[in-house]
């Protein structure tokens, strides 16, 4: 090849066509764009960290919004349990004063996953309440009726946090059955036993468990009320068991009646 | 001492946007009139050009300094322009449509009229007669002229082996010779 050759000389005379301006920018600020990480790439770090904070966040919330549920339905449970404290052996040791005044603290809940031993071990001397004569308790059943009710209506207030944490139960729901086991001699009617299983039933089964055991020496007189109802409807005595049950809503107007003992009491 | 091409290539990509910018002035103008008398339409044009260096842009990682920067970068305005034809059904450049394609060629100012007008005219032959080369010889001599490869370059940025790139670009010189002769003739 010639440089110069004719043909190449006058190509050197046409036209020196250049890009216009609009071109020459479009180019050089993509050139820019591209060397710019990408909006994705750079808040993807940041976005990233924001969220796990966030969520953290809202744990924790959520996790202090729940403890005073558990909380608050504790320093009622304990009236429940001082009157075992009453019975002869119980009050010797001031056990029950221990055990009555066992407010309900947060350190209470710790051993949630643990045995319930653990928590046991919290009380005074829960092996002696534990080998109260059954024949003692049976000797105080004022004291365990009242205890009853109260066990039953706070339930259900308290019991949803613990489980929608998986908790199990807390250990002062159990004390009840540590302190005072049923008595294998107990005669405890099996309707009470039904009526009061049945608020339970809908808990753990462990606190299921453990409120039909501490049922079946605590009879409600509410509940002793209703089962005289019942035993009316059975009996076909309807007109009596009537007036029964409408004297007991004048008596207990805010006492929930569980569904299976409705379904005995209900007017036919 | 100005940085190569091909250094300008690496310092871009790796972020320097500066190298970016002297490369484009260095090359924009060849690039557009390869692009531009390859095919004939200063729209179509201005299309393929801005790929052309978009297409550089994307690939700056890809980018080897074993070849030289203007060999890559006609590689891709020559895959770009096959492109273009292929999308067109490989169709001929009509000698028809130059006209009015391409801008009419600015002489050099001149203080005769004849001259000038001679100028003009023979621009236009040269430029009908470029237009008229098929499309391999034409690209050999827009790449040897333009981009100023040499015809091993050619043939690398085309595909072609260095014999056929050497043998293209000669039969587009001698056509555009006989074209100027047959003309001033």
């Amino acid at each position: 090849m010639q440089p110069d050759d004719e043909v190449t000389k006058r190509y050197r005379g046409l036209a020196r066509e250049e890009p216009s301006a609009a071109v020459d920018a479009a180019i050089l600020a993509a050139s820019r764009r591209a060397l710019r990480p990408s909006a994705a790439r750079r808040w993807s770090a940041p976005v990233s960290i924001a969220a796990v904070l966030v969520l953290a966040f809202g744990l924790t919330l959520e996790m202090r919004h729940e403890e005073p549920g558990i909380e608050s339905s504790l320093p009622a449970r304990p009236a429940s349990v001082p009157e075992p404290a009453r019975t002869p052996a119980a009050a010797k040791d001031k056990t029950s004063g221990v055990v009555q005044g066992t407010a309900p603290t947060k350190e209470r809940y710790v051993p949630q996953s643990k045995p319930v031993a653990s928590s046991s071990q919290k009380l005074e001397k829960p092996a002696e309440l534990r080998a109260a004569p059954s024949a003692e308790l049976r000797a105080a059943p004022s004291v365990e009726l009242r205890a009853a009710p109260s066990a039953e209506r706070e339930a259900p207030a308290a019991f949803p946090a613990a489980r929608s944490s998986g908790a199990t139960p807390p250990a002062s729901i159990a004390s009840p059955v540590n302190v005072a086991p049923p008595p294998a001699t107990a005669p405890a009617p099996q309707r009470s036993q039904q009526m009061n299983a049945a608020p339970a039933a809908a808990y753990a089964p462990r606190a299921k468990a453990q409120s039909d055991a501490a049922v079946r020496i605590e009879p409600d007189p509410a509940a002793r009320e209703l089962d005289r109802i019942a035993e009316l409807r059975a009996e076909g005595r309807d007109a009596e068991a009537d007036k029964a049950l409408e004297a007991f809503r004048r008596d207990h107007p805010d006492y929930h009646i569980p569904e299976a003992m409705w379904e005995r009491v209900k007017p036919r | 001492m100005a940085a190569s091409d091909e250094d300008l290539m690496l310092a871009y990509a790796g972020g320097d946007a500066g190298a970016f910018e002297s490369l484009y002035a260095r090359h924009k103008g060849p690039v557009l009139r390869f692009v531009l008398r390859s095919v004939k339409s200063r729209a179509e044009a201005d299309e393929l050009f801005q790929d052309v260096w978009m297409r550089a842009i994307e690939a700056r990682a890809r980018y080897r300094p074993e070849a030289k920067f203007t060999t890559w970068l006609y590689t891709i305005a020559h895959h770009r322009i096959i492109d273009h034809w292929r999308a067109r059904g490989l169709a001929a450049v009509s000698l028809d449509d130059e006209g009015a394609a391409v801008e009419e060629p600015r002489a050099a100012p001149s203080s005769e009229p004849a001259r000038m007008a001679e100028a003009a005219d023979t621009a236009r032959r040269l430029e009908a007669a470029i237009a008229a080369l098929p499309l391999a010889q034409r690209e050999a001599f827009l790449l040897h002229h333009e981009a100023e490869l040499t015809a091993a370059q050619i043939a690398a940025a085309t595909g072609t082996n260095e014999e056929a790139a050497k043998s293209r670009l000669r039969y587009a010189m001698n056509k555009l010779r006989e074209a100027l002769d047959h003309d001033a003739t």
